[in-house]
């Protein structure tokens, strides 16, 4: 071998290295995907006409809208509370300190859905819920059955059981923030709440928001176990309807093809977010310096 | 000259290892002092209880006439927290070893962040003498770079104009070139120098800063500093005037230090 002699045309030339295995594993994926492909379509059990016509239900869209609506309440007051809960557990207030990690512990130390059965029927625990000054008498109280439906059960136990993860995330993404930027912060005259607010957590976003988008399709996705308490949302609604006409799999279906929309909309959210709180995190390659943005008007 | 920083008596420790022991330093007013010494030997620490990023546990630290970090009832020092120490702190301008310049922001707003959430600047105001420092430092051109996007140097530049924004009556700096590649010391050095020599003229200061540095720099804590402190192992060695610490130090552990860094 002369592998040190001068190529013929004065110049080697590169080739870059052949991915066999990527063309192999590709078409054996292809093939197995299209018999898959081919065995439910023309599988007479799969209903596709079915699964097709309860996709714009209304009686599904209301399930749907109820979903919604519970994961972007209970992730949003469960994302408020969780804060609290970071705040208190990073505190020096020992007493705060351990009340937030007692919360943590309880309420990710036992099952969600234990969780929910346990709100839906707390009138065993409690049958009236009231509220007054005690020993006098003065106040109202409600029977606990008409106050705890199956709706407020799931609002109150994905709330809190969402509270204890994002105090978690929060926690860990506070942490991540290099000290010296509070101390700089401090240093210039902030107080503590000002530099939490202007300086630490915007830079602990970057740290809190992937995970906190995993939370959030988690509990979009977790909202289906409010079909065990009669909840209301789309796996309740579509149990309605397989329960009358029996077309169970067509109609998981047509739950699952909402569920991925909603999750699919929810990443690409994910991704602009994240490019958002990443800012001053990228280095030179692949962030361009942004122009000067434009003056003030005086 | 009045003194602007009095250290009395400080003592500090860490759990178990005490690392200020009886510690007095006066710097006056409009003066430079450079603080050296080897690692450990408690001068960060110092200058760190200055504006109470930590506490002390003996003796008082008063700058300009207030007790830094404590409230004075009768003979008891009471630890203040809130409003009242970020006020104190707010006239104390501090540079650190590693910049802290604050990530999510351009160097501009590096900047103008203080000035405008601490003091209500108004934000063009602000902008103003935003644009007016970066420009002393040598660094209009960087205004809108994120930190990542600065080199070390370009940083600390930075990180001096940003804590001259709030025309501190006093400003400290924490090893300030130690975190930098060789070629950039230099830079910094020349800011620093002008913040000494020429703060009032230069930075648009109201009155001469007062500095304190802990430096290992030697060569210009021989010529830029009025006062040199060497400390070891929590305590004030020799202090004096630079040509007769640096040049003809009196005490064995000094002497020791300079042969060994020079």
């Amino acid at each position: 071998m002369t592998t040190a002699a001068p190529a013929a045309t004065g110049r080697l030339r590169i080739e870059r290295r052949k991915h066999y295995g990527q063309y192999v594993a590709a078409a054996v994926l292809i093939i197995a995907a299209g018999l898959l492909a081919r065995s439910l379509a023309v599988n007479p059990h799969m209903q596709w006409p079915i699964m097709w016509h309860y996709l714009w239900n209304t009686h599904v869209l209301s399930g749907l809208v109820v979903t919604l609506v519970m994961t972007v309440v209970c992730q949003a007051v469960g994302t408020a509370l969780g804060c609290l809960l970071a705040v208190m557990r990073l505190s020096d207030n020992r007493v705060l300190n351990s009340a937030a990690g007692l919360y943590v512990w309880f309420f990710r130390g036992t099952p969600l859905l234990v969780q929910l059965i346990f709100w839906y029927n707390l009138a065993a625990l409690f049958p009236a819920l009231g509220l007054g000054i005690p020993f006098t008498g003065i106040g109202f109280s409600v029977a606990t059955n008409t106050l705890i439906t199956g709706l407020v059960a799931g609002f109150l136990g994905f709330t809190l059981n969402e509270a204890a993860y994002m105090a978690e995330i929060v926690r860990s993404g506070i942490s991540a923030v290099d000290p010296g930027q509070r101390e700089a912060a401090l240093s210039a005259g902030m107080t503590e709440a000002q530099a939490m607010r202007r300086i630490v957590l915007p830079q602990a976003m970057r740290v809190i928001v992937p995970p906190t988008a995993n939370q959030a399709i988690n509990l979009l996705k977790a909202t289906s176990m409010v079909a065990f308490i009669s909840g209301g949302d789309l796996l309740t609604n579509i149990q309605d309807i397989y329960a009358n006409n029996f077309a169970v799999i067509p109609l998981l279906v047509t739950a699952s093809v909402w569920y991925l929309i909603v999750v699919t909309v929810a990443t690409v959210g994910q991704r602009y977010l994240e490019r958002h709180v990443g800012r001053g995190f990228t280095t030179f390659n692949d962030a361009p310096e942004p122009a000067a943005p434009k003056e003030a008007t005086a | 000259m009045t003194p602007v920083v009095e250290i009395r008596n400080v003592s500090k420790s860490f759990g178990r290892l005490q690392v200020l022991r009886d510690v007095s330093l006066s710097v006056p007013s409009g003066s430079v002092t450079a603080v050296l010494g080897p690692s450990g030997s408690g001068k960060s620490t110092l200058l760190r209880c200055v504006n109470h990023l930590e506490t002390i546990d003996d003796g008082e630290i008063v700058v300009d006439g207030e007790h830094i970090g404590y409230a004075r009832h009768g003979d008891v020092l009471k630890e203040i927290t809130g409003r009242a120490l970020a006020r104190q702190r707010a006239s104390i301008g501090m540079v650190f070893q590693r910049f802290n310049l604050y990530a999510h922001k351009t160097a501009l707003e590096n900047i103008m962040e203080a000035p405008v959430h601490v003091l209500g600047t108004p934000v063009a105001e602000a902008r103003e003498r935003a644009v007016a420092l970066l420009d002393r430092v040598g660094l209009a051109d960087r205004a809108h770079a994120h930190p990542a996007q600065l080199s070390g140097g370009q940083q600390q530049r930075v990180a001096i104009a940003r804590a001259l924004a709030m025309r501190p009556k006093v400003m400290l700096f924490d090893e300030p070139t130690s975190a930098l590649d060789p070629e950039l010391v230099g830079d910094v050095l020349t800011v620093m120098r002008e913040v000494a020599e020429t703060g009032m003229a230069t930075f648009g200061l109201s009155a001469p800063p007062t500095v304190v540095v802990v430096t290992h720099e030697i060569g210009f804590a021989r010529e830029v500093s009025d006062q040199a402190v060497f400390m070891a192992d929590g305590v004030v060695v020799e202090a004096g005037h630079p040509d007769a610490v640096l040049r003809d130090p009196q005490q064995e552990r000094t002497r020791d230090f300079l042969n060994r860094v020079l």
